[in-house]
């Protein structure tokens, strides 16, 4: 079997948009059943009531970094045809930065925020016209910051390169990094809901 | 009105969402994306408005598509919708789809509005600098190990955690 | 709780499995399957077919992998100059369709056979190398008339022409040969310079 499907060309342009349409609902279903349509509960993870954002996020990872991993191994999966982002080691921190002041004002992100608007939440929608406002700005701003913008480019650089790891002690590392996670998650959540 | 449904098991939502992210990967050898979809309704607005400014601006420009494409032809473009699609279905079973407005106890609707206004800027900035957001860079970055996408991450955490001490009227 | 236990435990049993394991790659491929390919003549392409091919706009990407003395003299037209070692280190993608050429054949046969072994499935080589190709499309000497038909010299014309080549046709009334030689624009930096014998050895790999 040879995957990336669409990169070794078994379907054409017009099935990957109907594919992008089934794997965009498989997204938008669980973001929902996590309970990502709810600023309040989104919001919650940055005061340790409930950790919710931070579970499903590395779980999510974990479970694709694995997958990965393995599909790879059989011989399914050619993983130097997924296209990793190339990283931009400055503007990528500072994006970074924004980004986190934005999700506690805001309470969504891109993505729960579409969630959000369509299970009917006012601020959902609000944030959303936001978020157009932002992506306007920083179009009219890009003349201005094009060349910070591509600046300390590094490529498609990986943990484990940076490391000298192999892929798998990277992975076992993330992996063991987010069990510890989860289990302080736990603790904390019991500790801070007594609290309040 | 029937009561919500709770929520699922965090960690069996976290593989089910992983599991569709290696879906993505599999079928189409990319990853999940949220802002980039918002970016090309951007660009048609601007294009629609001021198309020889959409033109020539170097962001715009490559939402524009081919010359005489569409900026909505774009996979992620229908991912959001698809997103859309799966977000109202988990709701509708869920019972969980009413005309509210989420937010905590202390604040009025309109400061919370203010707030998502705001926040929406700062996160629509965030994300474009940043070359993505919460889906594009943590979640499939995160997972094929980008640097980039890991100190995007970290960042997201450290700045929202510095900051959420002043916040904390609207949310509890 | 138990049951998010048992989910902790699968991941971490995979990780360590992972991490023992390092590299997500199986390397080593069943070398029967490498040796039918090579019996049933699916590890190359011959040169006319080649040239049918890229004429008729099929995405291929040609490697050259002779030094780059002879690839600037002369090469076929969009083919990238390239070491075997760059070629392996993820010169090319696993999805492209790629032909590999060096002067005779034995070289890009090599590295074929290193391709291989590293699961890149639509690789070949060109039949006869650089060699093969100027015998073939580049110089090739047509005989119009008897044995070929007319259609088939015609259509070899139009590609050794297209290709900046110098087709020789022989007439079979007049036996008198006749050299064709038309507009040579995609060629100006490549002339086709004929090597002489002794050079042409060297170059062999």
């Amino acid at each position: 079997m040879n995957a990336p499907f669409y990169q070794f060309g078994l379907f054409g342009n017009d099935t990957a948009l109907l594919f992008a349409v089934i794997i965009g609902i498989g997204f938008g279903f669980f973001l929902e059943q996590a309970g990502f349509g709810s600023s309040v509960k989104l919001a919650q993870q940055f005061y340790f009531t409930d950790l919710t954002v931070f579970k499903v996020m590395f779980t999510a990872i974990v479970t694709a970094m694995q997958g990965l991993f393995w599909l790879s191994w059989f011989g399914v999966l050619d993983l130097s045809l997924v296209h990793v982002l190339p990283t931009f080691l400055v503007p990528q921190l500072v994006g970074g930065l924004v980004f986190g002041v934005g999700f506690v004002l805001g309470g969504y992100c891109p993505g729960t925020c579409c969630v959000a608007s369509v299970t009917g939440k006012m601020d959902g929608w609000i944030h959303l016209l936001g978020m157009f406002a932002g992506i306007f700005l920083f179009g009219e701003l890009f003349p201005l910051i094009g060349d910070w913008y591509s600046s300390t480019p590094k490529g498609e650089i990986t943990l484990s390169q940076v490391f000298n790891l192999s892929h798998g002690t990277m992975v076992l590392l993330i992996v063991l990094a987010a069990l510890a996670g989860f289990y302080s998650a736990e603790k904390l959540e019991t500790r801070f809901r007594s609290i309040k | 009105m029937q009561t919500p449904k709770p929520y699922m098991n965090p960690y069996l939502a976290g593989i089910g969402l992983g599991l569709v992210l290696l879906a993505a990967f599999v079928v189409m050898g990319r990853g999940l994306g949220a802002s980039g979809a918002l970016s090309s309704f951007v660009t048609l607005g601007v294009n629609a408005v001021a198309p020889a400014h959409a033109q020539t601006n170097a962001f715009y420009k490559e939402y524009l598509g081919t010359p005489n494409g569409n900026p909505l032809n774009d996979w992620l473009v229908y991912e959001i919708a698809g997103v859309l699609i799966g977000g109202l279905i988990s709701g509708l079973i869920a019972g969980r789809v009413r005309r509210t407005v989420d937010k905590g106890a202390r604040i009025t609707v309109s400061t919370r509005m203010i707030y998502a206004f705001g926040g929406g800027i700062l996160m629509g900035l965030g994300s474009k600098i940043a070359r993505g957001c919460t889906s594009g860079q943590a979640l499939t970055g995160g997972a094929l190990l980008s640097v980039g996408s890991w100190v995007f991450m970290i960042a997201v955490f450290a700045s929202a955690y510095a900051v959420a001490y002043f916040f904390r009227k609207q949310w509890t | 709780m138990s049951f998010n236990k048992i989910l902790a435990s699968i991941a971490l049993i995979l990780a360590l499995l992972a991490a023992f394991i390092g590299i997500p790659r199986r390397d080593v491929r069943n070398l029967d399957e490498i040796a039918i390919l090579i019996e049933t003549g699916k590890d190359h392409i011959t040169p006319l077919e080649l040239a049918e091919q890229i004429h008729t706009g099929k995405k291929i990407r040609l490697i050259d992998l002779r030094d780059s003395v002879s690839h600037f003299h002369q090469h076929i037209v969009h083919s990238e100059i390239m070491s075997v070692q760059q070629l392996l280190n993820n010169g090319i993608k696993r999805n492209e369709i790629v032909v590999l050429y060096s002067e005779g054949g034995i070289h890009a046969s090599q590295a074929w056979m290193l391709l291989k072994m590293k699961h890149y499935d639509s690789v070949y080589t060109l039949l006869g190398g650089f060699s093969g190709w100027k015998e073939e499309i580049l110089y090739p000497t047509l005989h119009a008339g008897a044995t070929e038909e007319k259609k088939d010299v015609e259509r070899r014309k139009t590609l050794s022409l297209f290709f900046g080549g110098e087709p020789t046709v022989i007439s079979q009334e007049t036996s008198k040969k006749k050299s064709v030689r038309q507009h040579q624009s995609p060629q100006k930096q490549n002339p086709p310079v004929k090597a002489k014998k002794g050079e042409e050895l060297r170059y062999q790999c």
